[in-house]
């Protein structure tokens, strides 16, 4: 769902940049669908989804005189949800290993009939896949995780994901090539420990 | 270029189905009191603080460092030689 389009987002800025607490309280409104999905989709373990929030709008008000109006508002704000998330996914520390008894058991018998079968999983595990895809994905560097989001999850072209998170191209790209594989070889691992 | 990987391809073509049904929109209050807190101060005070603090620390470092070698300039610009023992000295000095 797009940002509310009528909303008169030059209007609010320049009062925000007046101190206007009614219009601060309206951007904040405005902006929440979009912050709350790049907060849902990356949510670190262990983070309540609205401190995150509330952390990536307190960062917005205290970088708000930085804003230049070289990009659209909404992708700068994105860009501090992005690296508020990628700051607190670091902090929290991966499994050195991905196990098989780290998965439920829909989501093993999931990964089975993926990796084995040639027909495609029933659509109504797709919450099992979802839940799935972010256990492999917590496999990953922060950053090589939230491109493979963007561009696997939420089919965003490259450059799409170059305006959203602010690198570059060739950047997007490597980290692309990198996480794809590191999952590539998490798969065969998981398929040979499952074989033997 | 990319590792070809159809069970990657096959689960997150399914996991993409998955509906999230959560509501988007601000919970109640939240907006006031983000607002409330990013317009007290307190959201500027930590970060001027800490800003502050690493100029006077800058500050206070170089009156040091400025200090030490003004007390010091004479030793830094007189020769070093007769500081210094020879190797003969040294190992004297050490069985003595």
């Amino acid at each position: 769902m797009p940002l509310d389009e009528s909303f008169d987002l030059a209007g609010c800025l320049e009062r925000v940049r007046r101190r206007d607490q009614a219009a601060a309280r309206e951007l904040v409104d405005h902006l929440y669908p979009l912050v709350i999905r790049i907060v849902r989709a990356r949510l670190p373990r262990r983070v309540p989804e609205e401190d995150l929030a509330q952390e990536i709008f307190l960062k917005m008000f205290s970088r708000f005189e930085q804003y230049q109006g070289a990009v659209p508002f909404s992708h700068w704000v994105s860009r501090i949800a992005v690296t508020t998330c990628i700051d607190h996914l670091r902090a929290q520390q991966r499994r050195p290993e991905f196990r098989m008894a780290d998965l439920s058991e829909n989501e093993a018998n999931m990964l089975e009939t993926i990796t084995t079968n040639e027909n495609a999983a029933s659509p109504d595990e797709a919450l099992e896949a979802h839940e799935l895809v972010h256990k492999l994905l917590d496999q990953l560097k922060p950053e090589d995780r939230l491109v493979i989001q963007y561009l696997d999850l939420e089919q965003k072209t490259i450059a799409e994901i170059s305006q959203l998170t602010g690198w570059n191209t060739s950047l997007v790209k490597v980290r692309a090539f990198r996480a794809r594989r590191k999952l590539h070889k998490m798969f065969e691992e998981l398929k040979r420990k499952e074989r033997s | 270029m990319n590792p070809e990987n159809p069970s990657w391809n096959k689960l997150v073509a399914l996991a993409r189905q998955a509906r999230d049904d959560r509501p988007v929109t601000a919970p109640y209050g939240f907006a006031t009191r983000v607002v409330a807190r990013a317009m007290s101060g307190d959201i500027h005070s930590g970060v001027n603080l800490f800003e502050r603090w690493s100029w006077r620390a800058v500050a206070i470092a170089g009156m040091f460092a400025a200090v030490s070698v003004a007390a010091n300039y004479t030793s830094l610009t007189s020769p070093a030689d007769d500081e210094f023992l020879s190797d003969e000295q040294a190992m004297a000095a050490l069985f003595d």
